[in-house]
């Protein structure tokens, strides 16, 4: 395959070189008085042709243009200095004749981002002039990562932003936290697509982005109002260009594979260690470990679970237009299937956009409708998984499936989650409409009026499908009666938005106002059915039930109504200023807290254009800074409004009856949380920006950060109740940077961009009376990792100090833990030294928060070749591997790794692993340093190589451009982390869960290892 | 000039249309009234609280925490039953015996869950009180919610205090966050209010309920709770006449059959004068009460099934107990049929459900004494699936024979074994067809007949640990005798007497203190 591969590659380039040959010849046949140049006209990216590009000579009105070809001859006279080649949709180019007769040109596309032009909140600004801090990107700068979840694309892209994928599972939640979290509920930004505001990007085809905009800072993000604080993220989906209809086909397929797995003792060595500890506890040993031993079982779970997996994409795209009208059309089929068994993720999209120009009316609309799949292993990773020493299938079980028996395998439980995995079906769609519609009118010169409507619909739907199974008389190991559980949530949003913009330059005053009015309303509905008992595992729908054990529904409504306005003036685009403001009212809350004013200002000083300033390697150099108000609403939506509670029956002899109580409490007092956020940076651009830079420095200081707040729960009014109390400061630093190289010839062409960022997490406050919050709960059991405190970051691990293992009884007398603890237990640090052993002995050890993260980008390339390398990596923060409880600590069931063979004992003294026990009397198993391990890393998170075909090869197909690519992702990790892999985001299933839960690793799925093919033809 | 004017004009035409356009696509309601949003799914307090049916909806959610699984639905049922007593001798299970192995933490699940089904009911009965007082309703039922109301306050008020000892005494609705953190009581204070609301629904209660209404408190559970409480405090006068009341109400009898009591075919029998109604279902949730649909059956039989017949980490039972029963025969000269119905063991003819013990156990567990009682033997397989639901074997919380013996010990501490002493444990023994008591027995030895007959009686049944504390001999019972947690290991710390403040709550309120012992 390879040997054939190559021929065709090494005859490719032999026809080029023809092709060469052949204009060099036709050029050397050429002479004149009048020089006559030729050459053609191609795109610096895809190489495609570009037709109808001008073409003048510099001074003069003497032009032509390119053919269909791209290929253009223009005499020009001897004198000519230069030509400029000029291009809709395209930056303008001047390239000197110097005698030349063949002077081949690319010209670079017009990217929104990366050129002049940023997207802001409700309008563009130029990029020079910008006063915040916004991170932009073009989507073609991330299409080199296969993907669930396009915000992935992100990762290590934009400094101050952090993302990270829940561990490897296709369809998994992925986490984006921008400069830090600054509150204790949802941390996630706000998502701005085509205007229209959602909170998720999770639906979009990641081939349609033309940009991503962040926005950072006050200043940008100001204009969000009160749901601002977590930073916003602006999408510009793609649209159509005026000229010739592009019909674009693309693929990618490839195999995953996991990166890593652990060594898991044998059936043999497993029961040897289960003997230990048996013998270790006094306790007898269990038939199947001893006396019965069967050395023909020898199960590796674990191999059975994780296997190569499939990943693919399809993408098609119809764009075009006039200078009337344009669209843009696509849709996509993605196919992830997860590394872990029984789990696959599938997407569909199609996409609509469209612009039309009527005069002083401006139409455009961006629809996107989707669906997707997702079908989870959520058994995978579970605490007290099957043993080495159980056969996986046993043919007299219903279902199949082998099970253990608590006394004959010695372990109280221990469930073959494999098998369960296989049994149990479900399946969670979201089908998804959003889209916007615009109109603008130009009211007089300078004013607009603009009126966008926006549609956010979709429809959740969830199915999980248990069948009667049996593996043994074990907790959950049986299912006596099949049961059903499916519910649907249809939930839909209408923005209406009514801004007035206006834009005028008098003089050297440059200004421009936005005024806006807009009310967004979000209603959802939802149903629930819980049925079982099914006459047969093969009947999955309601109705074949024949009890419906429940059914509910709720309604989840909220409403927003805003006004806002922006003024950005500058004098001669060298010193600006910028203020916003939004009023904002929430139905959140209560009539008299519901509205909230969120302010910003912010200045720049572009000092490369001051007179004094020396011309010279600098030719870009501004600061700037803000300083902003920005708000969170994330609450639930009736937590001010107290309200009974209808499920408190109770059966009497003659049956239930119906019971009322009121179970909670709720706090009226609420309102939303502030943060304060300033930022100073400065943009650098040197050697005509071939070197750019941007730096910038951020503190934000969240007030009254909502917490759900224990309470004692002797009140009998719930646990917790949420209450405006903390107070949360981040701070940090971020540069980024990039280095263009780009000769005019077709040569070696690259560009470097490097990003870098530190943020500071701490809790500055947590109200009157209020003690830290425990958060983590890592094990069914409730050990709990983590602890909110006053002067810490959010949610640091917090445990005892592991200071070794008891080697002499001396060292557990002087803990004061005899007749407790025993030789090979944990010996933790009697930190306060008083002799004893106890929860004073805690402390604070490690902190899921970074020192420092980067990213890395090379882009490069080399007439038809091309390549991508992203580097991206973490370092200095800690992971709490709450895997090392189930696979090291835990007696209570479940195989344990190989590092167990070393563990203690008396003739076994050097070691870190405690001595085998199941009933733990000593509690090894409780929070501590044993767990926390470094969790930094450096990923080659992709590394891309393209050929581009040979534009006289892709014509004789018809085609404009043809690509081909080899794609390997997470090809390398560098990391002193045991677990499956560093990035393990937030955990999605039942423990450690939200952001109490960072850092912790519960039931991360591994990473795969991706190497994939793709195919890009454009017609 | 004029031509530009003209066009100004339109402009102007063109701008207010478009912004009358806006006016009903932005709703013709007032911002305020668009960001008004009621909760469409619950109910506002503000609506209720208003008809005698909102008071009978009210006090039925003072009875649902009784029943679910946090409370005596499976884990009070499994606390009180198992654990933290010298009959039985829990093995090592991660936080599910660790209360019973005296390996507990204040993070532990069980005791958070009893503590907050316990403590539900005071809320829900808090707010009873509170409320049906102004309610305009039938007056004679008003007067009977309030009954019941006072009496599942202080029935969670006692078990609270007996299992932690040292606890916030809350007696109003909790209506603001600036109520919450309270101090704990002292524990005469906490009595006091125990033995007034035992008072006050002994005023109030009916004698008997409508048959589909048992389960509701009586008069005579209340005035048994009322004895009892006395007793717990050593008050001997007022236990002895309280306990004595019941027994001369001639509402209650003794079984025919000992066993009758703890099977579900004979629920709510003549003996019974509290009794937790367990709802048979094949469906429902691991749930508290408030949350839809949660499971009330009898769930803690996992938790005492003999090894082979449980999920769970088991327990046997100490060998005293076989011995004591071993050391009386019936006037027939067989083995106290008590015996039978309260441990298993190998006997000739011996059943595990269905299973023949001898075939059942192996090894040493064939020598160990299993519990037997509230076991459901009648079921076709041994533990089946679905036994958190299945089971509506009610949990009798108080039965006339304990009410005999707690008079017994009453009456024999204010005045010696008189006679009605003698005939209180007499007619206990009775039924189990034992033979009386010798008569001529001084105080001591009468007391120390009593205690044992308790066990024989009421051995399983939950008070046990209750017992040992207010004899004040648990310490030393636990001290002097490893072999009550030999399997497991762990040992009683004095001040472990009392199970751990659940550390949720000595988070949240920092004016609590932890019970002595836990840290």
């Amino acid at each position: 395959m390879a040997g054939i591969m190559n021929n065709y590659i090494r005859r490719i380039i032999k026809g080029q070189f023809v092709v060469l040959l052949l204009l060099i010849l036709a050029a050397s046949g050429l002479h004149a008085q009048q020089i006559t140049v030729k050459g053609k006209v191609t795109d610096n990216k895809t190489k495609e042709a570009l037709p109808g590009v001008n073409i003048i000579v510099k001074g003069t009105v003497k032009g032509t243009s390119a053919n269909s070809e791209g290929n253009y001859s223009l005499t020009v006279p001897s004198s000519a200095d230069s030509l400029v080649f000029t291009y809709i949709g395209y930056q303008t180019k001047i390239v000197p004749i110097s005698g030349r007769s063949e002077i081949n040109v690319t010209l670079s596309a017009q990217v929104l981002s990366t050129g002049e032009i940023v997207v802001v909140g409700y309008g563009t600004q130029k990029k020079t002039n910008v006063t915040g801090a916004i991170g932009s990107i073009s989507g073609d700068e991330v299409d080199n990562i296969s993907t669930s979840d396009p915000v992935s694309l992100l990762q290590g892209k934009v400094p101050g932003v952090r993302v990270e994928n829940g561990g490897g599972q296709p369809g998994g939640d992925v986490t984006v936290v921008i400069r830090g979290t600054g509150t204790f509920g949802n941390d996630q930004p706000l998502y701005v697509i085509d205007g229209n505001i959602t909170n998720s990007m999770s639906f979009l085809n990641p081939d349609d982005i033309e940009s991503m905009e962040v926005l950072k800072d006050a200043s940008a993000a100001a204009i969000y109002g009160n749901r601002a604080s977590n930073g916003v993220i602006l999408i510009t989906t793609k649209k159509g260009q005026a000229g010739k209809t592009k019909v674009n086909f693309s693929t990618n397929i490839g195999v995953q594979n996991a990166s890593k797995t652990y060594d898991f003792l044998n059936a043999r060595q497993y029961a040897n260690y289960r003997n230990l500890a048996n013998d270790n506890d006094g306790q007898p040993r269990a038939p199947a470990n001893s006396t019965d031993f069967d050395p023909s079982i020898n199960t590796d779970w674990q191999d059975l679970q994780i296997n190569p997996a499939p990943i693919q994409r399809y993408n098609l795209s119809v764009s075009g237009g006039n200078d009337k009208s344009s669209y843009y059309l696509s849709g996509q089929y993605f196919d992830q299937e997860g590394l872990v068994v029984d789990e696959e993720y599938q997407r569909y999209n199609l996409r609509a956009n469209s612009t039309f120009k009527l005069g002083k009316f401006d139409l455009e609309e961006s629809l996107s409708a989707s669906r997707s799949i997702n079908n989870p292993n959520t058994y995978f990773g579970r605490e007290r998984g099957a043993l080495p020493t159980i056969p996986v299938y046993d043919k007299n079980n219903d279902g199949g499936f082998a099970g253990i028996e608590p006394a004959y395998h010695g372990v109280a439980r221990g469930i073959n989650w494999y098998g369960l995995a296989l049994l149990n079906e479900n399946r969670y769609t979201t089908d998804q409409i959003v889209g916007s519609v615009n109109g603008k009118i130009e009211i007089f010169d300078g004013l607009e009026y603009k009126l966008n409507l926006g549609l956010d619909y979709s429809v959740y739907h969830s199915y999980n499908y248990t069948p009667t199974f049996f593996f043994s008389t074990s907790q959950e190991a049986f299912n006596d009666v099949a049961d059903l559980n499916e519910g649907e949530t249809r939930t839909t949003g209408t923005l209406i938005e009514n801004t007035l913009h206006y834009n005028k330059s008098i003089g050297n005053h440059n200004i421009d106002l936005l005024g806006g009015y807009t009310q967004q309303l979000s209603k959802g509905r939802s149903l629930f059915t819980q049925a079982t008992d099914f006459p047969t595992n093969d009947l999955r729908v309601i109705s074949a039930a024949n009890t419906i054990v429940s059914s509910s529904g709720e309604e989840q409504d909220y409403a927003l109504t805003s006004v806002l306005g922006r003024i950005n003036y500058n004098f001669k685009e060298k010193y600006l200023l910028g203020a916003t403001i939004r009023y904002d009212g929430s139905s959140r809350f209560t009539k008299e807290n519901r509205w909230g004013t969120f302010p910003s200002i912010s200045a720049g000083w572009r000092i490369s254009n001051e007179s004094f300033f020396p011309e010279g390697i600098v030719n870009e150099l501004k600061i700037r800074g803000s300083y902003g108000e920005l708000g969170s609403q994330n609450v639930g939506n009736y937590v001010t409004i107290s309200g009974l509670n209808i499920y408190t029956d109770y059966y009497f002899a003659g049956g239930v009856q119906p019971g009322t109580a009121l179970t909670t409490l709720a706090n009226p007092n609420i309102v939303w949380e502030t943060t304060k956020s300033t930022d100073i940076g400065a943009d650098i651009g040197l050697m005509d920006d071939k070197i750019t830079f941007t730096l910038d420095y951020f503190d934000k200081l969240s007030d009254g950060v909502l917490t759900n707040l224990p309470i004692p729960t002797y009140a009998g009014v719930g646990s917790s109740i949420v209450k405006n109390a903390a107070s949360i400061k981040n701070t940090g630093f971020e540069f980024s940077g990039t280095y263009h190289y780009r000769p005019d010839n077709n040569g070696l062409q690259f560009s470097v961009t490097a990003n870098f960022s530190t943020t500071r997490n701490n809790v500055e406050a947590l109200g009157e009376g209020v003690s830290p919050i425990t958060g983590g709960s890592f094990t069914q059991q409730t050990l709990t990792a983590t602890r909110t405190a006053v002067g810490h970051p959010i949610a640091s691990f917090y445990g005892f100090v592991v200071e070794g293992l008891y080697q002499n009884q001396d060292q557990i007398d002087a803990d004061g833990r005899s007749g407790v603890a025993q030789l090979g237990d944990f010996n933790y640090k009697d930190l306060n030294g008083d002799g004893k052993i106890n929860s004073d002995d805690k402390t604070f050890i490690g902190s899921y928060v970074p020192d420092f993260r980067y990213g890395l980008n090379l882009n490069a390339s080399f007439k038809q070749f091309d390549m991508q390398l992203f580097v991206q990596g973490v370092q200095g923060n800690e992971i709490w591997n709450a895997k090392k409880f189930q696979f090291i600590l835990d007696g209570s069931g479940g195989n344990k790794i190989t590092k167990m063979l070393d563990a203690w004992t008396p003739d076994n003294r050097d070691t870190n692993i405690p001595r085998p026990t199941i009933i733990d009397p000593a509690n090894n198993s409780r929070a501590s340093t044993f767990y926390v391990e470094d969790g930094s890393y450096l990923r080659v998170k992709s590394l891309q190589i393209g050929y581009t075909i040979p534009a006289s090869l892709t014509n004789m197909l018809s085609m404009s451009n043809a690509k081909i690519y080899l794609r390997g992702q997470n090809l390398l990790t560098l990391t002193k982390y045991s677990g499956y892999d560093p990035e393990i985001g937030r955990n999605s299933g039942t423990k450690a869960t939200g952001l109490f839960g960072a850092g912790i690793d519960v039931e991360a799925q591994p990473h795969a290892r991706i190497f994939s093919v793709g195919v890009d033809l454009s017609f | 000039m004029n031509k530009h004017k003209i066009i100004s004009g339109h402009r102007i035409v063109i701008v207010i249309g478009m912004l009358s356009l806006l006016l009903p696509l932005n709703n013709c309601q007032s911002p305020n009234d668009t960001l008004s949003i009621n909760d469409p799914n619950r109910l506002s307090p503000a609506l209720f609280w208003k008809t005698g049916d909102d008071a009978e909806k009210a006090l039925v959610g003072v009875y649902g925490p009784l029943t679910t699984i946090p409370s005596w639905g499976r884990m009070m049922g499994a606390l009180l039953t198992i654990q933290r007593s010298d009959i039985v001798d829990p093995y090592s299970q991660d936080e599910v015996n660790d209360a019973g192995t005296f390996t507990v933490n204040p993070t532990n699940g069980r005791i958070s869950e009893g503590w907050g089904a316990l403590n539900r009911i005071v809320a829900r009965a808090n707010q009873v009180l509170a409320n049906v007082p102004d309610i305009d309703m039938d007056p004679d039922r008003q007067k009977q919610i309030l009954g019941e109301a006072y009496f599942l306050r202080g029935f969670a008020h006692f078990y609270l205090l007996n299992m932690w000892g040292n606890i916030p005494l809350i007696t109003d609705p909790i209506t603001s966050t600036e109520e919450l953190n309270v101090e704990q009581a002292p524990q005469d204070e906490v009595w006091k209010s125990i033995k007034t609301d035992f008072k006050e629904a002994q005023n109030r209660l009916p004698k008997t309920w409508p048959e589909s209404d048992i389960g509701r408190a009586t008069w005579g559970a209340a005035t048994s709770m009322l004895g009892k409480s006395y007793l717990y405090t050593q008050d001997w006068d007022n236990a002895a006449t309280e306990l004595k009341k019941v027994i001369n109400s001639n509402l209650y009898e003794l079984v025919d059959d000992y066993q009758w009591n703890f099977l579900a075919s004979h629920n709510n029998n003549k003996e019974s004068i509290f009794e937790l109604q367990y709802q048979s279902s094949s469906d429902g949730n691991w749930g508290a009460s408030g949350t839809p649909n949660p499971w009330r059956g009898q769930a803690w039989e996992p938790d005492i099934a003999p090894k082979g017949y449980t999920s769970q980490g088991s327990v046997d039972v100490n060998h005293w107990v076989f011995d004591l029963f071993m050391e009386q025969k019936t006037n027939d000269g067989e083995i106290d049929p008590r015996a039978y119905a309260t441990i298993l063991w190998n006997y000739p003819g011996a059943k595990v459900y269905q299973d023949d013990f001898k075939d059942a156990f192996q090894g040493e567990n064939l020598n160990k004494i299993w519990v037997r009682k509230y076991l459901n033997f009648d079921r076709t397989s041994s533990l089946t699936p679905g036994s958190w639901a299945y089971s509506n074997n009610n949990r009798r919380m108080i039965r006339l024979a304990d009410v005999l013996l707690m008079y017994a010990e009453a009456e024999n501490e204010a005045n010696g074994p008189s006679s009605s002493v003698y005939d209180a444990i007499n007619r206990v023994r009775e039924r189990a067809n034992m033979p009386d008591i010798a008569q001529g027995m001084d105080k001591t030895s009468m007391r120390s007949a009593i205690r044992d007959e308790r066990v024989r009686e009421l051995a399983l049944e939950g008070d046990r640990i209750f017992d040992l504390k207010r004899w004040g001999i648990a310490y030393d019972r636990f001290n002097n005798h490893p072999e009550f947690r030999a399997n497991s290991g762990g040992t009683l710390d004095p001040g472990e007497i009392y199970l751990p403040i659940p550390q949720n709550d000595i988070d949240a309120n920092p004016k609590l203190n932890q019970n002595e012992g836990y840290d």
